[in-house]
Formats: structure tokens, sequence, C-alpha cells
């Protein structure tokens, strides 16, 4: 019984070690995080999510440290001589002793798989959003400012000013998209739209509606021009009604003398209305409105030539031209918004794409789009999984590596996985449209295809810290679209044959991706079998009890923690190391088979050696 | 004398342990990337040749520094009689071991660069982009001393190269292509270990860079005693600083100490002496001189730690209870 009295003790010691350390741990990563935050990097309203953010981050990433350290000062401190003492003479067995820690080190290396394969790459990305938030927030913040600050200024006249306070209002509300409490900014966007009057704002807010809203109270089944006509003949919009009964006179010969009738009768209606008005002013109004009516019907006509053609921009503007002459024909609308719809899912527009350059991306962006085509990115953002690209060029060359042709592009925005298009179009000017150039003529077919998904493509980064912070399943996704596993991927190959070979010609260094999975793996075995070793030396070197050592030496226990974070650094560095190496063959499989092997090695060794420890 | 053959047999097996380790490690990470290139036959074994002869001289004195650490660490810490005889007898057995590998196989400073053999496919990887200086490149169809195809992408501006060559040059290995009648060139360091296919940190690379060239001071001189010498001080200093460091009370603080000056003197024990040597280059006209003088500095300064030791002995400094 005195034994389990013992062993009581020494598994409290255990666990309250383990606690007093992660304590110790998280507070200096809490004050380390409260003291490496920059507001220049993260807004204000993050900091408190920064500061819990990075603070996991710190703890997952030295998790391995602070529990090895924990282990030392427990078997090389804490538990002394006299816990191995028992009162009836009985001895305790090393086994017995490490029991708790053992259990400890095997529940921690299934909390660091979790932790670094689900809450890591999450964290991350939290951390990486609120960096792009605040980045954003503040380019829309000092614009905003710096419009606020001119309104102050003297000797201007009120437009000026006025198209100041839209300017701050304007950015002001972008930055509260971002940042949604901000009460500084809150009170200057009331004060704003107080004093700009709320129709103003609405104009200038209306003018940039770029879908027309249609009359709902047709239903959609009529589609005939002469049965529209009718429709709005008897809702007395006779003007719209002329306009349908116009068509069905140019296109109807078997109803052409009835819509004829019809524009006689409108005409006569019209007159009548405006009796108070003279009569030969009258005619000539009537005159002008039948012109409308036929420049109308022409522009529809140059507007759906545009269309089968290609030319969506210059639809849509043609579009706009009409329904700015009279806003209820719905057809009109219809082949407006179509057009619309057709433009958003094959181009980028101008403003759009230009308000994304600020955010954060890549420079120099580079892959080889299939064999004898390079592509070149200059800029490449990547924003709510949606990815803009900036000054591509794509370069065409044979197999002597001669350059065959070139195709610029000022602009391109990713349409799906592995398509992106090249156009791009402005709603605020008819003249702006950018089409990929090549040989210095405008491309009409813009689409190009890409060999892998633009996501990975993207998340393959060089920065191998970074890769470290995926979880092993993405670095897997991205080894298949890389076709490391030619079995699994069966169906694909059947499919398409050369698919294979064409992913592995993206002029990516694959090995990086292979390394960062076996070096991801061994961690975790690293972390067990380190710790195996960590606490058989601490035993082995263990003091007969903690106040054993003189207070002039205490400060020297400082160095405990460096020792481990070298040992653990040196060992990952050595790991990396071989497995870069190892990974330069081509079989990922057979790699990933010796890196386990060696894994399991390597944890027989750590366990033999933690074994030969007896007393 | 038993006890002495005792710690001999240990020494032996230590040395031979880490002999074996560091030279498998050595050996893999050099010949595996070689394995990708298509190299065989003669010239592959011309690559052995220099690789095996490199690899074995960092192993053995690696090895033998390694060894005379946790010789210190295990057995010299605990010995209480025959302490000077016990301290020397593993200087003498490192002195002829390494003398004698010296005299059979004369190496200099250049056979201790691994990839000395002139070869492209060993330095530069195959149809993927890499950065290096600020531009990227991407090289396809490399040969032995040719690129086929060079691609070059220079702040936003796309070059395509074709026939290009490599030179081997003393340090650096220069690419160069025609254009338009003029020769272009690249050139790219030569004995950075594993340019482009290893992911280290910085600082990581940056520390095993020095743990590599730990081993080139002892090759310095043409004299293989003055070489001797050397290896020899530095163990001896080692040894001093082990004995200088007992916490009795607590061994596993004088193991993490001795651990931390381990890695503390791999990386800077070449840095020291390159700066020793640029100021007692000046000072000393004679070569000998100045390459005796550095080693005779570690043994004295290990002399004067073991002094200080016996000082803390006498004081009861370490003592336990």
């Amino acid at each position: 019984m005195a034994a389990r009295d013992n062993l009581n003790r020494i598994y409290l010691k255990t666990w309250l070690t383990l606690g007093v350390i992660v304590f110790l741990s998280t507070v200096a990563f809490v004050i380390l995080s409260v003291f490496g935050y920059k507001e220049s990097l993260y807004h204000v309203t993050y900091r408190v999510s920064f500061i819990t953010s990075n603070t996991m981050m710190m703890l997952i990433d030295n998790f391995t440290v602070i529990i090895i350290v924990a282990m030392i000062f427990c078997y090389s401190l804490v538990i002394g001589r006299s816990d191995l003492i028992t009162n009836d003479g009985t001895s305790i067995l090393f086994a017995q002793v490490v029991s708790r820690g053992l259990y400890i080190i095997i529940v921690s290396t299934i909390l660091l798989f979790l932790a670094g394969e689900f809450l890591q790459p999450v964290l991350e990305k939290r951390m990486s959003g609120m960096r792009d938030k605040s980045a954003i927030a503040r380019v829309f913040r000092e614009e905003g400012d710096e419009a606020y600050r001119l309104i102050a200024e003297k000797n201007r006249n009120d437009n000026w000013k006025n198209s100041q306070r839209r300017k701050a209002l304007e950015n002001y509300r972008k930055y509260l998209e971002v940042i949604q409490a901000d009460q500084v900014i809150e009170g200057r966007v009331r004060q704003l739209t107080s004093t700009l009057s709320i129709e103003e704002f609405n104009q200038s807010r209306r003018k940039r509606d770029v879908v027309n809203e249609e009359d709902t109270s047709i239903a959609d089944t009529v589609v005939f021009h002469s049965d529209l006509a009718e429709i709005y003949f008897q809702k007395k919009d006779y003007i719209t009604a002329w306009y349908y009964y116009q068509h069905v006179v140019e296109s109807d010969t078997s109803r052409r003398a009835l819509a004829k009738q019809r524009i006689n009768d409108i005409k006569k209606i019209l007159a009548f209305r405006d009796t108070m008005k003279e009569q030969g002013v009258n005619e000539l109004w009537l005159d002008d409105t039948e012109r409308e009516i036929r420049d109308i019907y022409r522009k529809k006509r140059q507007a759906s030539d545009y269309r089968d053609r290609g030319k969506y921009q210059k639809a849509y503007f043609i579009y706009s031209d009409i329904l700015a002459i009279n806003p209820n024909l719905r057809d009109v609308i219809q082949a407006k918004n179509e057009t619309f719809s057709i433009l958003k899912s094959e181009a980028i527009e101008l403003s759009e794409i230009e308000s994304m350059r600020m955010f954060p991306g890549k420079k120099d962006f580079i892959f080889l789009n299939g064999p004898g085509q390079l592509v070149h990115i200059g800029r490449l953002v990547n924003r709510f999984n949606d990815y803009y690209f900036y000054d591509i060029t794509i370069t065409m060359f044979d197999d002597d590596n001669r350059v065959l042709s070139t195709i610029k592009a000022p602009y391109g925005h990713v349409k799906s996985s592995t398509m992106f298009s090249l156009y791009c179009y402005s709603l605020e000017d008819r003249s702006v449209e950018y089409y990929p150039v090549k040989n210095g003529v405008n491309l009409d077919d813009y689409m190009f295809m890409m060999p892998v998904d633009i996501g990975i493509l993207y998340n393959f980064s060089y920065d191998y810290r970074e890769v470290q912070r995926y979880s092993i399943l993405r670095l897997f996704q991205v080894g298949t679209a890389m076709g490391w596993f030619p079995v699994l991927d069966r169906s694909k190959r059947v499919e398409s044959g050369d698919e294979k070979a064409e992913m592995g010609s993206i002029g990516f260094n694959d090995s990086f991706i292979k390394t960062a999975i076996l070096d991801k793996v061994s961690r975790y075995f690293l972390f067990f079998c380190l710790s195996l070793v960590m606490i058989s030396i601490a035993w082995k070197f263990r003091a007969n009890y903690a106040g054993s050592i003189s207070m002039f030496h205490l400060p020297l226990l400082a160095l405990v923690p460096v020792f481990v974070l070298f040992s653990v650094r040196l060992s990952q560095g050595l790991i990396t190391s071989f497995y870069s190496v190892l990974s330069m063959s081509g079989n990922f499989m057979s790699v990933l088979g010796i890196s386990i092997a060696l894994n399991l090695l390597f944890m027989a060794g750590s366990i033999i050696f933690i074994s030969t420890n007896r007393v | 004398m038993k006890e002495q053959l005792k710690h001999f047999l240990k020494y032996v097996l230590m040395v031979a342990l880490f002999f074996f380790i560091i030279m498998a490690g050595l050996v893999f990470y050099y010949l595996y990337p070689v394995r990708s290139t298509g190299m065989e036959g003669e010239q592959l074994g011309v690559y052995m040749q220099s690789l095996v002869k490199t690899s074995f001289l960092h192993s053995l004195t690696n090895s033998l520094f390694l060894s005379t650490f946790i010789y210190g660490l295990y057995i010299f810490a605990f010995q209480r009689k025959k302490r000077i005889i016990t301290l020397v007898m593993p200087l003498i057995y490192s002195f002829l071991l390494f003398t004698i590998v010296c005299i059979v196989i004369q190496p200099d400073s250049t056979d201790l660069h691994f990839h000395r053999e002139p070869d492209a496919r060993i330095f530069f990887p195959d149809k993927s982009f890499f950065d290096h200086a600020g531009n990227k490149y991407y090289f396809d169809g490399i040969g032995q001393s040719t690129i086929e195809k060079v691609i070059e992408i220079d702040e936003g501006e796309i070059n395509f190269y074709k026939d290009a060559s490599v030179l081997f040059l003393e340090d650096t290995i220069l690419v160069t292509w025609g254009v338009n009648g003029r020769r272009m060139e690249v050139s790219f360091p030569r004995y950075e270990l594993q340019q482009f296919n290893s992911f280290l940190a910085s600082s990581h690379s940056r520390w095993f860079t020095q743990v590599g060239s730990f081993s080139y001071k002892f090759v310095l001189s043409r004299n293989i005693l003055i070489n001797g010498l050397l290896l020899v001080s530095v163990l001896f200093f080692v040894l001093a600083f082990n004995d200088l460091v007992q916490f009795n009370r607590y061994p596993l603080l004088s193991f993490i100490v001795n651990f931390l000056f381990i890695l503390l003197f791999y990386a800077v024990f070449n840095r020291s002496y390159e700066i020793y040597f640029s100021f007692a280059d000046d000072f000393f006209k004679n070569e000998t001189v100045v390459q005796i003088i550095y080693p005779v500095l570690l043994i004295v300064t290990g002399a004067v730690m073991e002094a200080i030791r016996f000082v803390f002995f006498k004081m009861h400094v370490w003592d336990g209870e």
C-alpha cells in the first residue's frame, strides 16, 4: 500500500509540473503576442483576436518544446529520491514512475497531430484573413480621412466640398464593410449622410445600377411583341405599346395591318390627350416620338448584332441607351440583363479588378501552361477564392526554345478552377475594353485553360515554413494534382492519357511538397521519440531532490528550455535535409514507405533507450 | 592498465559508431541525388571515389571530436584516479589515427569539398523554376556540361535561350549562352550544400554550413604534424571544458551546458580561426608560426580551465552533498 501512496504522489507531481509549465508558457506567449501586436499589420479591432490566435499558434508551434521541458523538469528535478523510498521498503520501478509521463506523451502526440492538421491551418487562414482585411481597411480609411480633411479647407465652393464629402462617405462605407465596429467612423458617416442630402447620394448610387428591374406585373410567359403591345396598350403606356406595334409592323406581315391601325389609334389618343397644346406643336411632338421609336428599333437591331458577334460590352451600352429613352421596354431590359450576365461570366469589370489591386497577392507568378506555353503573371491577387491577374504575358515557344508569339493582356480573371479570361470591360466608359493582344491584334478568343487547379497553383509556395503549416491532407491534394498517384487516379487516366504527363510539366519542383509531407509526418513521430529520449536522459542525470540545487545555480535552469529548443530544431533540421534528398526520387509512395519504416525504427530505438532505465 | 584498456575499447567503439553514422549519412546525402541524373559507369565510379574520400575525412574529424566529447562526459568525468593519463590517452589515439590517415591520403582542403565532380546534373533541378539572385530560371535538358534550354525571367521580362554551356570554376559555376553574338553568363555558388533542393530555414542552413566547414582547418597546413596538433588541441579544449563544468547536484545541467557548448563550438570554430588568422598573419611573418600559435592558445586555455577546475574542486564549488 505504501508504494501506492508514493506512486500517487509521483503522478500528482507529474501533472502539476505539466500544468505549471503549460500555464507559464501560455502566459509567456500571451505577453509576447501583446507586445508582438503591430497596428500596421492588424487593425485595432482585431487586437484581441490577434492575441488569442497568435498565442494558440505559438503554443502549437512550440508544443513539442513545452511538453519535453515539462517532462525533463518532472523527471530530473521534481520527482526526487524521497518519492522512491517507500515506508515498507518495497522499491518503485522506473516503469511505474514514468507511466503517467508516457500517458501524457501519447495523448500529446495525438493532440499535436489534431492541432497540426486541423487547428493550425484554420488559425493560419484566420490570421492571414485579418492581415488582408486590415490592409484594405487602411487604404479605405486613409482615402476617406484625406477627403474628410479636405472638406474643412477654406476658399472652396460647395460643389467641391460635396464631392469630397461623397468621396469620404464612399470610402468610409467601404471601410465599415470590412471593419464592422468603429464608432468614430460610424459617427462621421452619420454626419456626412445628413450633410449631403440623402437624395443626392441616392442619385449618385442609382446611376451605377447595372441591372434594370423588369415590370413584374407582366407574366414571363408573354414573349410575343404583339401580345406585349396589347398589354402596354391596355395599361395605357402608349409610347411603349407604339414601340412594340412598330416591331410588329416591321417583322410580322400577318399582323402588320392591325398594328398600323393601332399605331394610328395611339397617335390619335396622344393627340387628344394633349389638346391643351397648340396643334402644330403637337404634330411635331408626334413626329419626334415616331422618330424616337424608329431609333430605338434601329438601336436594338444594332445591339443584337453586336451580341451575335460577341461584343457584349457594346451591346450592353446600346441597351442602356435605349432604356434611357424608354425604361419600360421589357425585352430590352431582359436583353440588357442577359448581356450583363454573359459579361460577368466571361470577363472582368475594370473598376472591380482595379479595386482588387490593393489586396495582398503574389508577384511574378509563373507556370508552364502545358508544353510550349509559358504564363507569366506580373501580379496575382487572391480574394475569397477569386483570383485576379495583372500584366499577363503568355509566351508560346517551340521545341527549339524559339519564341513563336506572345500574348499580352493588362487584366485577367479566373472563371473556373481551370479556366481564366483575359478580357476586361468597363461599365463606366464604353470606349474602354481590354482584349488580349497577339502581335498587335486583339484576340476575340480570350478564354484560356490551365493544366492544374488555380488554387493549387496559387498555394504552391516556395516558402517552406508556410508549406509546413498546411495540413497533410492539403499537401496530398497538391500531390494528387501533380500526378503522383497514377494507381489511385485510375479513372482519370482512362479518360485522358496525356493529362498526367502535362500535370508534371507545369514547371514546379514537386520534391518541395514531397519533403513537406514526409517532414510533417515525421515531426509527429519525432515528438514521440524525442520525448522518450529526453525523459530517459533526464532520469539518468536527475538531481536527488529539487532543493539540492544551490541558489547560485538556479538561473541556469533557464538553459533547459534553450537546450530542448536547440535539440528539437537540430533534429528537425536533420530530418528536413534528409527528406529533401530522399524526395528527389521519382516515386513518392516508395519514399513515403522508407520514411515510415525509418520513423518506426526510431520509435523502436527510443523505446529501447527508455527501457534501459531500471531504477 | 586494465582500466585504460577498457577506456580505449570504449573510445574506439564510440569513434567507430560516430564514424559509421556520419559516413553513411554523408554518402547517402550526396550519392542519392546523383541517382536521378542518370550518371553511370566510369563517371559514377570517379564521383564515388571522390565522394568516399571527402566523406571519410569529414567523418573522421567529426567522429573524433564527438567521441572525445562523449568520452569526457561518460568516462573522464567519473575518473577519480590517474586522471592525467585518462585525459591524455584519447588525445594520443586520435593524434596517431589522424596522422596515419593523413600520411596515407595526403589530403588538402579541396578534398573536403563535396560536389567536386563537374556535372551540371548534380547542381540544377531539371524542368522546374527556381530563384537565383532575384531572377527566376528554368532549365530543361541538363547534360553534363550543357543545358539545352534556358528560360530566364528578369523582372517580368522573359527570355528564351538555347544551348547554354556550364563551366566549373574554383568556387562558382558559370552558365553561359550566346545571344546575338554576345555571351551572357550567370554564376552560381558551387560549394553550397544542395543549393536548390534544401528547404532549411536560413539559421539552420548557416549552422549546418558551419558544421560542414568544421574539418577544413585540420588539413590547412602542409605539415601533417601541425594539423595533428590542431586536432589534439581542439580535443583537449573540449575535454577541459567538460571537466570544468560539473554540477554534481544536478548532473543534467552539466550535460546541457556541455551540449550547448558543442553546438556553439561547431558554430564558431571555423570563424574564430579565420578571425585569428587575419590578425596573426599580419603580425607573424612565418606561416608555420601562425599555424602553431592557434593550437597552442587552445591548449593554454584548456590548461587554464583545468587549473580553475582544480581550484573549484578544492573549494567544493561543484560538490554534491
